[in-house]
């Protein structure tokens, strides 16, 4: 294999790798604060990016994006206020199913709204023809769009979670419910924030993905599954683990396609994600201990 | 006379079967230290937990400042000016300490995501001010130095302070304090004996749960003495600590 092939490979591998991420640390931002899995994550990038295609023609791009990120933000509150907030002290378990009924909720309003077409956002800069030339490696611009955006979000991420008020307070929460609640935070409003942060970052996330693998309506659930894979290989609730972990697997995917045929591509994620509830369900970088410190 | 802060009315609290609290009634005025002494399941967490929103009460009321906070949500009472800590440490473990003081700041704090979100110099600048006094706090009770630790990594005793110094910084009116001597050595429960005679100093009213009754001589101006979830006597420490049935409850029957 040429340089340059592998080159691409790598490319392609951490571009899908940093989308997973981003699904992943939408995952942990909900986990952190809830304790729950939110299967509905993957949905929210696929929402954001029908919403973004739709305002596309009539709006300048990045006003497209913007409001499709401010709506996809405002539906993932309503979903928290309307099916989550409410219950007295839920179990753990019924929240998740509740997140998969969300799930298909959203997948079947989408088709009806947006029927089964493949549909894609504008490429930010340039045409699907452009391309960079970096070592050798043709690659589309896209590319280094989506890499630069799903970094923004993970620096702004930790920016917001060290140094804001509203951060720490969700971080708080996170560590002890009890106390967080002792300090004057209230904590049913935290979870609506994740919810909401975990929607906007989706939104924009698939916004930024959709003009390099398109858009349809149920793509949601293959996403949901790697990023899940990921945030499990980080260790659940670390975000910076999953970041590492997304391009892992996206790496991986990347890879597998030289030797395995492209129809297992789907398939390697998933193995993955089983050997690791197998043999490691803290993660990779997780320890038990520290696994075993969070209080829900 | 003495302004009247927080006012417990006939209060009940049930686990099943069990009668919790029954029928407490007793008032505390400002700026005092007011105690309450009795031994283990005669239900003073369950108290405590009544009086900052964790649990609601069966029946009674809880009047503070001439309002009522029955019922009302913990993080709402704290917004109005009763802060706590734990029989064990409730600490942000994955927290600084520092981390941990200015999250005890968020009452003082415009924590709405839009408003927060829309006037980013105001926010920062009352990021700012929130760990000036975060700074401040610990300086005041010399944990400067570990201001930059994780509580997890903290010794016990240490833990303790952090937490004082977090339920200081909500800047509360009444402190309710569970236990604050349990676990520490003779030397430490002095350090927290004089702490909590300072802050009453600062003006703020507490309750205290203590279960070292020599301490709770020294410091306290009122005590009153639960068993069995009621109210068993009420007092000044001369009066508690001569009465013969609070002495015969206090080391078991055998003992009297
Ligand atoms: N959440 C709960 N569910 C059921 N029973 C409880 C609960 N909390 C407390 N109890 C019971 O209520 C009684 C009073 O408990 P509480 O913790 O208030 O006692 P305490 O006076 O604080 O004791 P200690 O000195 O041991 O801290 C005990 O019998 C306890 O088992
Ligand atoms: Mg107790």
């Amino acid at each position: 294999m040429s340089f340059e092939l592998l080159f691409q490979y790598f490319l392609s591998g951490i571009t899908v790798g940093s989308i997973y991420a981003i699904v992943a640390v939408g995952f942990n931002i909900i986990y952190n604060t809830t304790g729950i899995i939110n299967f509905a994550q993957g949905e929210f990038l696929i929402l954001g990016a029908m919403v973004g295609i739709t305002l596309s023609p009539f709006l300048p791009l990045p006003l497209a994006i913007i409001l499709a990120v401010i709506l996809t933000v405002i539906i993932g509150a309503l979903i928290e206020i309307i099916f989550i907030k409410w219950l007295k002290e839920p179990s753990v378990l019924r929240v998740i199913i509740i997140t998969i009924g969300v799930s298909i909720l959203i997948r079947e309003a989408m088709l009806h709204i947006w029927d089964e077409k493949v549909r894609a956002l504008r490429y930010f800069t340039g045409t699907e023809v452009s391309s960079v030339t970096i070592f050798g490696a043709h690659i589309s611009p896209q590319v280094l769009w989506v890499l630069g955006i799903s970094a923004v979000i993970v620096i702004c991420l930790n920016f917001f979670f060290k140094f804001t008020l509203i951060g720490r307070a969700m971080r708080a929460c996170s560590a002890n419910k009890t106390a967080a609640r002792l300090c004057g935070i209230n904590s049913k409003r935290m979870v609506t924030f994740s919810f909401m942060l975990s929607a906007g970052i989706g939104a924009l996330a698939g916004c930024a993905v959709s003009p390099l693998t398109q858009t349809q309506y149920d793509m949601g659930a293959s996403l949901a599954i790697k990023g899940f894979t990921a945030a499990i290989l980080g260790g659940l609730g670390n975000s910076m683990a999953a970041v590492a972990a997304g391009l892992i697997i996206g790496l991986l995917e990347a890879f597998s396609i030289s030797i395995l045929p492209l129809a297992y591509k789907d398939a390697v994620a998933i193995a993955l994600l089983l050997i690791i509830l197998f043999f490691r369900p803290s993660g990779l970088f997780g320890s038990r201990e520290k696994s075993a410190l969070k209080e829900y | 006379m003495k302004e009247l802060l927080l006012e417990i009315k006939r209060l009940d609290r049930f686990f099943g079967g069990l009668q919790a609290v029954r029928d407490v009634s007793f008032s505390v005025l400002k700026g005092m230290v007011k105690a309450i002494i009795g031994p283990n399941g005669a239900g003073k967490t369950t108290l405590f937990n009544l009086i900052s929103g964790y649990l609601k009460p069966h029946s009674g009321s809880i009047i503070f400042r001439e309002q009522s906070i029955t019922g009302c949500k913990p993080h709402r009472i704290a917004e109005l000016g009763i802060s706590r800590t734990f029989q064990t440490t409730k600490l942000f473990l994955q927290m600084t300490v520092l981390e941990n003081v200015m999250v005890g700041r968020h009452t003082k704090t415009n924590s709405e995501f839009l408003s927060a979100l829309l006037n980013l110099p105001r926010t920062w600048r009352e990021e700012k001010q929130i760990k000036e006094k975060a700074v401040e706090i610990l300086e005041i009770l010399s944990l400067t130095d570990i201001k930059d630790e994780y509580a997890a990594n903290l010794s016990f005793g240490q833990q303790r302070w952090v937490e004082f110094a977090r339920a200081l910084a909500l800047e509360p009116e009444l402190l309710l304090l569970d236990e604050p001597a349990a676990g520490l050595n003779i030397y430490e429960t002095q350090e927290i004996a004089d702490l909590i005679l300072k802050i009453r100093e600062w003006g703020i009213t507490i309750l205290l749960v203590e279960h070292d009754i020599s301490m709770v001589m020294d410091i306290s101006d009122e005590i009153i003495v639960l068993n069995y979830g009621q109210k068993f006597a009420e007092g000044k420490p001369e009066d508690i600590q001569k009465n013969p049935e609070v002495i015969t409850i206090y080391l078991g029957e055998d003992n009297a």
